[in-house]
């Protein structure tokens, strides 16, 4: 049916799509906590959070082709059908379920009308819902279920797409507002969300390395793997540096001409952050030895 | 920003990136082992460094000139999920190939052989 390049080219681009979406549901649920924004903007927030979590409840059925035909390595579709059944019972199988429910609910709390307050508590509880299945949907699932491992992927993930989805987000944001002491006071926002997330990250990333490594690390050097870690390494720090000359620049009286330079460098990160969420579907769709 | 301060962003940035894909299941224990050579086995045990799906997961045994070897198939072990197991004949002195596919829970597929001897 589809040789093995191109079953992890369509999981790269199907699990790349969703942490895209993911990242933009989150950092737009975000947004809603800044209280900086026009109120305006609460209905687009809205519809973006619809239309990512439709998103990712479509990636979901997809991911479950793709899953089956790499562990059956079904030749056709009509060989793939009978399979699905016995790939739902396995664990990578059974959790794409529940997260095309959560996604699915999300979209319908997002898209459909009805009092703020209660819509806002459910688009972030079915957003909770299905961050806790994606953080058990990926390597950490290895040590089992409720293990430190999946809670510090979990952590990992949310601080990841709080961080990408609001660098994403307000690159639109920012360059839409004409006045410059609503950028200021929304690149201030950004800012120390993103400055929060950056600091979980690590602290997530040290522990998983720990967990995950074991100091095992001399066997996956010189493989494809490293390499595309050394570029996604790259991106991650060029995306660091862009973020802290944002910073310095907010440290300033803002001018038409600093908050123009905000949004352009804004928007080259929201650049890399694509890069860097795309890399990292990679990355985890690929063996460290491979 | 002096260097230290550079040198502590980049090391903790490359050990924040590391951990996503650690978790591929490859045989971490070989029973006949690898490259060894010794009385013939009743089974074939391998242990994976991560669980296995049983079900999409499987060890299968051929001689050196890739004929297989007999008919059972492997099956896990109840409560070690790390760990599969296959039955085979009683085998003559020479080479043998153990292949391996292994799923582990995230889905992801590897596989690989290994060689063992029977004198």
């Amino acid at each position: 049916m589809l040789s093995e390049g191109q079953l992890l080219a369509l999981h790269v681009l199907a699990s790349g799509v969703a942490d895209v979406a993911f990242s933009l549901s989150l950092g737009a649920l975000a947004a809603f906590i800044w209280k900086t924004l026009p109120a305006t903007y609460g209905r687009k927030l809205f519809v973006l959070i619809g239309l990512a979590a439709l998103l990712i409840a479509a990636a979901q059925p997809v991911q479950l082709v793709i899953l089956t035909a790499g562990m059956t390595g079904a030749a056709s579709f009509s060989e793939l059908v009978p399979q699905f059944r016995d790939v739902l019972s396995t664990h990578a199988g059974w959790i794409l379920l529940p997260q095309a429910i959560a996604a699915g609910v999300a979209a319908a709390a997002a898209l459909i009308p009805f009092p703020r307050r209660s819509r806002l508590a459910l688009v972030a509880a079915s957003l909770f819902v299905l961050s806790l299945f994606r953080s058990a949907s990926g390597h950490a699932a290895s040590d089992g279920n409720y293990s430190l491992r999946e809670l510090s992927q979990w952590i990992h993930l949310v601080a990841t797409g709080v961080w990408a989805g609001g660098v994403m987000l307000s690159a639109w944001l920012l360059s839409s507002f004409a006045d410059t002491e609503q950028q200021y006071a929304n690149g201030n926002r950004l800012s120390m969300q993103s400055a929060t997330a950056i600091v979980f990250i690590f602290m997530s990333g040290i522990w998983n390395t720990w967990l995950g490594v074991g100091g095992d690390i001399q066997g996956t050097l010189h493989t494809r793997w490293v390499l595309l870690l050394a570029i996604k390494l790259l991106f991650v720090l060029t995306a660091l540096a862009l973020g802290a000359t944002n910073r310095r620049t907010l440290q300033h009286p803002p001018t038409k001409q600093t908050m123009h330079r905000l949004c352009v460098t804004l928007r080259v990160e929201a650049v890399l952050m694509l890069v860097i969420l795309l890399l990292s579907a990679w990355l985890g769709s690929v063996a460290p030895a491979a | 920003m002096n260097l230290k301060t550079c040198a502590l962003g980049f090391a903790m940035t490359v050990t924040a990136c590391v951990p996503i894909a650690m978790a591929h299941a490859h045989p971490k224990v070989m029973l006949p082992a690898a490259d060894s050579a010794g009385p013939a086995p009743a089974k074939i045990v391998v242990t994976f460094s991560e669980p296995v799906e049983a079900k999409f997961s499987s060890l299968s045994l051929t001689n050196e000139k890739g004929t297989a070897i007999g008919t059972e198939k492997s099956a896990g072990v109840t409560g070690d999920p790390k760990t599969l197991t296959l039955a085979v004949p009683k085998l003559t002195p020479g080479d043998y190939l153990v292949h391996w596919v292994s799923v582990a829970p995230d889905g992801h597929k590897m596989q690989g052989e290994y060689k063992f001897t029977v004198k």
